[in-house]
């Protein structure tokens, strides 16, 4: 197995899980058999459930799908203020 | 007449009639929803319902426009009611001071052409969904945290906001400025007057999210 480079790139308060500099957006390099869940452990995501995650533009719901090279992973964190 | 006249080079004479005989009620006076009641009363939107069920207070006054140091402890459809009079005097407006629930959504919507939510509970905001869909109405959606926003218009049946909040309401980690709820109310405006008129396209099973730290402008099919 090798390893796969992905981008990710976090919304709202979640930039702050990346350095300042990268302002949310970084390319990352994992193992080839990375699910979403294990990104999110990664990146420091701990309300997974409540987050809008598209992958290359498409919604995604089921977290254990594997990354594939090249994929562009955008996760948004809801807001419900009036 | 001379109130709409700037109106005219993008409402037509007959559209601004078409405005004037439109009901649209409004759920929440705060953040949001101050600032669509401000705008559809300037625009000519003839028949306003607001809903709130709160009283303005200290904190509300970085951000809502209704609320001022001279009228905090007053209830804010109270207070959003006069201030649609002074602006438009003919506007009808009701102020219904309820908290909305699953019991009374269906009576206080009824009859709308268009619902606009700027209520600041997922929870509630989902019951509106559902109740929209019952009674045929679209919704308008709105919310904001910090620098986020989003909108959506949501059709009778297309559940957007089934699809993105999950569980138990949502803790505002952000904090409420002054300038997303007004960006927000600002497109959620722009929304209804479309679906009311018929005009341009609007926003179609997709959430617009706005992030203004970074000036990202996103539409996500959920």
């Amino acid at each position: 197995m090798g390893n796969i480079q992905v981008e990710i790139r976090l919304f709202a308060y979640l930039r702050e899980l990346l350095p300042s500099e990268s302002r949310g957006v970084k390319k990352i390099e994992v193992k080839d058999c990375l699910t979403i869940d294990n990104l999110m452990d990664e990146v420091g995501i701990i309300e997974k459930e409540i987050m809008i995650v598209m992958i290359n533009g498409i919604r995604k719901l089921d977290y254990n799908e594997s990354l594939k090279d090249g994929d562009r992973v955008a996760i948004f964190p809801p807001v419900g203020g009036g | 007449m001379d109130r709409y006249s700037r109106n005219k080079k993008m409402i037509s004479p007959d559209e601004q009639e078409k405005l004037s005989e439109s009901k649209v009620v409004i759920l929440g006076v705060g953040g949001l929803g101050g600032y669509v009641v401000e705008m559809l009363t300037r625009i000519g939107v003839g028949n306003l319902i607001l809903v709130d069920f709160d009283k303005f207070e200290t904190t509300n006054l970085n951000r809502q426009i209704i609320s001022r140091e001279d009228n905090l402890g007053l209830s804010k459809v109270g207070e959003a009611k006069k201030r649609v009079e002074a602006i438009n005097s003919e506007i009808e407006v009701t102020a219904i001071n309820k908290r909305i629930s699953v019991n009374n959504i269906d009576a206080i919507i009824k009859g709308a052409d268009i619902v606009v939510d700027g209520l600041d509970s997922s929870g509630l905001k989902k019951t509106v969904e559902r109740s929209c869909a019952e009674n045929n109405i679209p919704m308008v959606h709105g919310a904001i945290g910090g620098w986020a926003a989003q909108v959506a218009v949501i059709m009778p049946g297309d559940f957007i906001l089934d699809k993105i909040y999950k569980g138990d309401d949502l803790e505002n980690k952000m904090g409420n400025p002054s300038f997303t709820p007004a960006l927000a109310a600002s497109i959620q405006t722009g929304e209804v007057i479309k679906l009311l008129l018929g005009k341009g396209e609007v926003l179609d099973k997709e959430i617009l999210y706005i992030d203004l730290e970074y000036n990202s402008f996103t539409k996500l099919k959920v």
